[in-house]
C-alpha cells in the first residue's frame, strides 16, 4: 500500500510519472479535463502496471468491494502479466522528487494544523464550542512537515552557551515557517505567502537551563502574513468569478527545546503558533467562513518512519 | 485535510473540551503561554482515532512500492492525492 502526491505523478514525465500516468488513464478520471485534470484517488494495479480497478471514495465499503474485485482480476493473471520486466525495474535514485532533499542531518518537524474552539461570533471561547455547521470540517485538522538543514541550525539557536542568554534570532527560517507552515491549510491546501506578503516575523530564542552539554531553549515571537489580491474561495463553483479579497494568519509562537551540543542534535522540539486566520482561498473550504477565527500549529520532531520524510507541502517556497 | 465523521469520536472530543476548556480558561486560550502550552497543544494535536490510518505501514513513493511489490509478487493499492497523503491534502 503506497500513498503519494498524484499532481507530480499525473504531470512529470520519469518512470515512476509514466507508470503512474499508465494506470490513471484507465482510471476513474481517465481523459477528464474539466473542472480539473486530476487524477486523485484509490488505484488497484500490478507492478508491471495493468490497471486493475480504481475509484475516489472515502466511503470504506465501496473502497473494499474495489479491492476485492480487483484482487479477483489480479488472480487471473499470469507471473508474466503482472510483474515487471527486470530492465524495468529502475533505480529509485535516478527519479528527482523532493524527499531526495531530505535534510538527513538537519532538523525535521511534524506539524500539525488545527481550528481551535470559538463562540458564535467567531472569537476563542472556553467552551470548546465549534464552528457551524457541525460536520467534519468542525473536527478538520491537516499536517505536513518543516525542514531545516544542518548548516542552517545555527541560526534557531544561542550563540552564548550560558543559563540566561538570550539571541534575537535571524528571521530567515520563521519566514520559512510563516510563509510555508503558518497558513491556512485546516481544511485543504492552500498556497504559500509571499515574501512581499510577510509582516512581521520575529522570534528569540533563551537557555532557560543546561547540564552536560544539554541545553533547554524557551522560544518565543510573532508571525504575520496578509494577501490581497482576486482569486476564488469555492472550489469548483466559483472558480471562473475571482473576486478581490484579502487572506492572513496572524500568530504568536512559544516552544521549548532541549539541544544537544555534543552531537548538535535537538533532542527536544515543540512550538506552538497561536493566533488568527481570516479569508480563504479556492480549496481550503473556507467560502462560509471568512471572518477572523482561531488557529493553532503544532511542531514538534518527525520520527523515523518512511511517511514522516515525506517533503514539505509548499517545498516550491523553500528555495532549495 | 484530515478528518473523522465517527459519532463516537465526536462525542470524545466533546467531552474533552469540556474538561480541558473549563480548567484551561478564556484568558488562558486567548494567551499563549508557558501554563498554557500544554492543553493548547492537546486541543490542536489530532487524537489516537484521528491517527488510526496511520497504522497501515504505508510505502510513501510510488516506485518503492512498486519495486516492492514486484518482488514480492503483490498487486498494489495507490492512494494518490493532491497534496501527499502522509503531508498536507
Amino acid at each position: 500500500m503506497v500513498a503519494d502526491e498524484v499532481h507530480r505523478l499525473q504531470s512529470r514525465d520519469d518512470p515512476e510519472c509514466r507508470w503512474f500516468q499508465g494506470i490513471a488513464e484507465h482510471g476513474h478520471y481517465a481523459g477528464r479535463v474539466k473542472p480539473t485534470n486530476t487524477r486523485q484517488g484509490i488505484y488497484m494495479a500490478t507492478p508491471n502496471g495493468k490497471f486493475l480497478g480504481s475509484l475516489n471514495s472515502t466511503n470504506a465499503d465501496q473502497v473494499l468491494r474495489k479491492m476485492q474485485e480487483s484482487l479477483a482480476s489480479w488472480e487471473k493473471l499470469s507471473e508474466s502479466e503482472r510483474l515487471l520486466d527486470k530492465s524495468a525495474v529502475h533505480d529509485p535514485s535516478q527519479i528527482s522528487r523532493n524527499e531526495n532533499k531530505f535534510p538527513e542531518q538537519g532538523l525535521v518537524l511534524q506539524v500539525f494544523s488545527r481550528d481551535l474552539p470559538r463562540d458564535q461570533h467567531g472569537k476563542q471561547n472556553a467552551e470548546g464550542k465549534r464552528h457551524e455547521p457541525v460536520d467534519w470540517r468542525a473536527d478538520a485538522w491537516n499536517q505536513d512537515h518543516a525542514w531545516f538543514k544542518a548548516s542552517e541550525l545555527d541560526d534557531m539557536l544561542p550563540n552564548e552557551w550560558n543559563v540566561g542568554a538570550t539571541r534575537e534570532l535571524p528571521n530567515h527560517l520563521l519566514q520559512r515557517i510563516a510563509r510555508a507552515h503558518l497558513v491556512d491549510n485546516v481544511r485543504g491546501q492552500t498556497p504559500p505567502y509571499q515574501s512581499k506578503q510577510l509582516q512581521e516575523a520575529t522570534w528569540s530564542v533563551e537557555i532557560v537551563a543546561g547540564e552536560n552539554e544539554q541545553y533547554h531553549l524557551r522560544y518565543q515571537g510573532l508571525t504575520e502574513c496578509i494577501a490581497e489580491g482576486r482569486w476564488s474561495v469555492n472550489g469548483f463553483k466559483d472558480m471562473s468569478n475571482p473576486e478581490s479579497r484579502e487572506r492572513g494568519v496572524k500568530t504568536a509562537l512559544l516552544g521549548f527545546a532541549v539541544y544537544d551540543r555534543t552531537t548538535n542534535r535537538f533532542l527536544e522540539f515543540e512550538l506552538i503558533a497561536n493566533g488568527t486566520r481570516w479569508g480563504g482561498t479556492q480549496y481550503n473550504g473556507r467560502a462560509d467562513d471568512l471572518d477572523a477565527a482561531p488557529i493553532g500549529y503544532y511542531f514538534k520532531l518527525a520520527g523515523d518512519r518512511p511517511s514522516e520524510r515525506v517533503a514539505p507541502e509548499l517545498f516550491h517556497a523553500y528555495g532549495w | 485535510m484530515k478528518f473523522a465523521v465517527v459519532f463516537q469520536l465526536n462525542c470524545l472530543i466533546a467531552l474533552a473540551f469540556a474538561t480541558s476548556s473549563a480548567a484551561l480558561g478564556q484568558q488562558a486560550i486567548n494567551e499563549l503561554n508557558d501554563d498554557s502550552f500544554a492543553a493548547i497543544r492537546d486541543l490542536i494535536v489530532p487524537d489516537d482515532d484521528e491517527l488510526a490510518w496511520q497504522k497501515i505501514p504505508w510505502e510513501s513513493t510510488l516506485w518503492q512500492a512498486v519495486r516492492k511489490a514486484n518482488l514480492e509478487d503483490k498487486p498494489l493499492l495507490i492512494w494518490a492525492m493532491n497534496g501527499h497523503p502522509l503531508g498536507c491534502t
